[in-house]
């Protein structure tokens, strides 16, 4: 029961803090309405291919007898501590071993956007490693094309994008998601790439990942447990 | 009284650093609940009573931040031998007079930036994480170091809340 308070008034204090920083942002209202509708329509465009994917997808594991891609339980819960402690970033939910939560498990958005991993455990609540914390990494790749490599927290300059090399298209603006080559589920949004060096001599490009949780409301979170729940 | 006073300030800390300031003003890089460890002993001494509630806080900041008893309490008392060694050895004691001035606030605010590094360095058992000297954390730490310093300026304002080593 006491630790529901604080989960709600930090959902509350932030749905609030975003009201006023959109009203703040007003005056870009009428642009940024234009680019979204475009947007729309372009990603309504690719739900139609994804669900015609989807289904044939569905059909072909039951013809071949594979198991579902992704078979995890999910955990809902709420974030209600927000932290730059002495040791890097992370977060606090009200949802422990108690809630059949343990460490590795993944915490996402309602959107799907990567927040981070449970780090520790306890009966009552967890605490989890932010995707900017520079002790969290996650094989990630572009949307859309075969660039890969391995984003790790950097703190206040959000991640960096490791082992790119010189040869592999990237630019600013793509978008980088979860492979799923390793303990973290594929197709989670981790981030936008904000920046880009390219130097010939180097074997990689320096590449930095804004993370998409920035920009969202976090007070609310998905847990995919990675034993499937079992 | 300097704790009373002390101690309503680190509760208005506490709801606002991990609470407030993220969810509110999407403010996530903040060291406030531990520059709150830092400043009282900079700003007026390494006296016995301030360490002893810098202490208290530890501990209360270790039970609401779910880390570990000894967690904070230990970097602390570490960070405040070294202030200790600081002020009494390089005899800088630089907020004892005219506490009112803008230049010695900022040097305050400056060096409790810098001790909080030293705090980083006792929490993490000697390592040095290189992504901390960012220009965006150092200028919030700078900043939120300076609101303290102001609201100390303000709230303390007696001479016998202040300890001549």
């Amino acid at each position: 029961m006491a630790k529901r308070p604080a989960s709600y008034l930090f959902s509350k204090l932030e749905s609030t803090g975003f009201f006023f920083r959109g009203l703040a942002g007003l005056k870009n209202t009428i642009t940024e309405n234009e680019n979204l509708k475009k947007e729309n329509l372009g990603l309504l465009s690719r739900l139609a291919d994804y669900e015609d994917l989807k289904n044939e997808n569905d059909f072909l594991r039951s013809a071949l007898d594979i198991s579902p891609r992704f078979n995890n339980e999910i955990v809902y819960a709420n974030i209600y501590q927000f932290q730059l402690g002495a040791d890097g970033y992370d977060v606090l939910i009200n949802e422990g071993t108690g809630g059949g939560i343990t460490e590795g498990d993944i915490v996402v958005t309602e959107e799907g956007v990567l927040i981070g991993r449970i780090e520790e455990a306890q009966e009552n609540f967890s605490r989890a490693l932010v995707v900017s914390d520079t002790d969290f990494n996650v094989t990630a790749k572009v949307l859309d094309s075969e660039t890969a490599g391995i984003a790790r927290g950097a703190l206040a300059q959000g991640l960096y994008f490791d082992l790119i090399i010189q040869s592999d298209p990237i630019k600013e603006g793509d978008v980088v998601v979860s492979s799923g080559t390793d303990l973290v589920p594929p197709a989670l949004i981790v981030g936008t790439v904000s920046y880009v060096e390219t130097n010939e001599t180097d074997l990689f490009k320096k590449v930095k990942i804004k993370p998409a949780m920035g920009e969202i409301k976090i007070g609310r979170v998905l847990i995919i447990r990675k034993n499937g729940g079992s | 009284m300097a704790g009373v006073k002390l101690f309503i300030i680190f509760l208005v800390v506490l709801v606002l650093d991990g609470l407030v300031l993220p969810a509110f003003f999407g403010l996530r890089n903040s060291f406030l609940s531990l520059l709150l460890l830092i400043v009282p002993i900079l700003y007026m001494g390494p006296k016995r009573q301030y360490v002893a509630c810098g202490l208290f806080f530890s501990v209360i900041l270790e039970m609401s931040k779910g880390i570990s008893l000894g967690g904070l309490a230990l970097p602390f008392l570490f960070t405040s031998v070294v202030i200790y060694l600081t002020q009494r050895f390089l005899d800088i004691q630089y907020t004892y007079d005219a506490r009112f001035g803008l230049s010695k606030s900022v040097l305050t605010a400056l060096m409790s930036v810098v001790f909080i590094y030293v705090f980083s360095f006792f929490y993490r058992q000697g390592g040095v994480n290189m992504e901390y000297f960012d220009p965006v954390i150092g200028l919030t730490t700078v900043l939120e170091a300076l609101v303290l310093v102001f609201v100390f300026n303000i709230v303390f304002n007696k001479k016998s809340d202040y300890a001549r080593i």
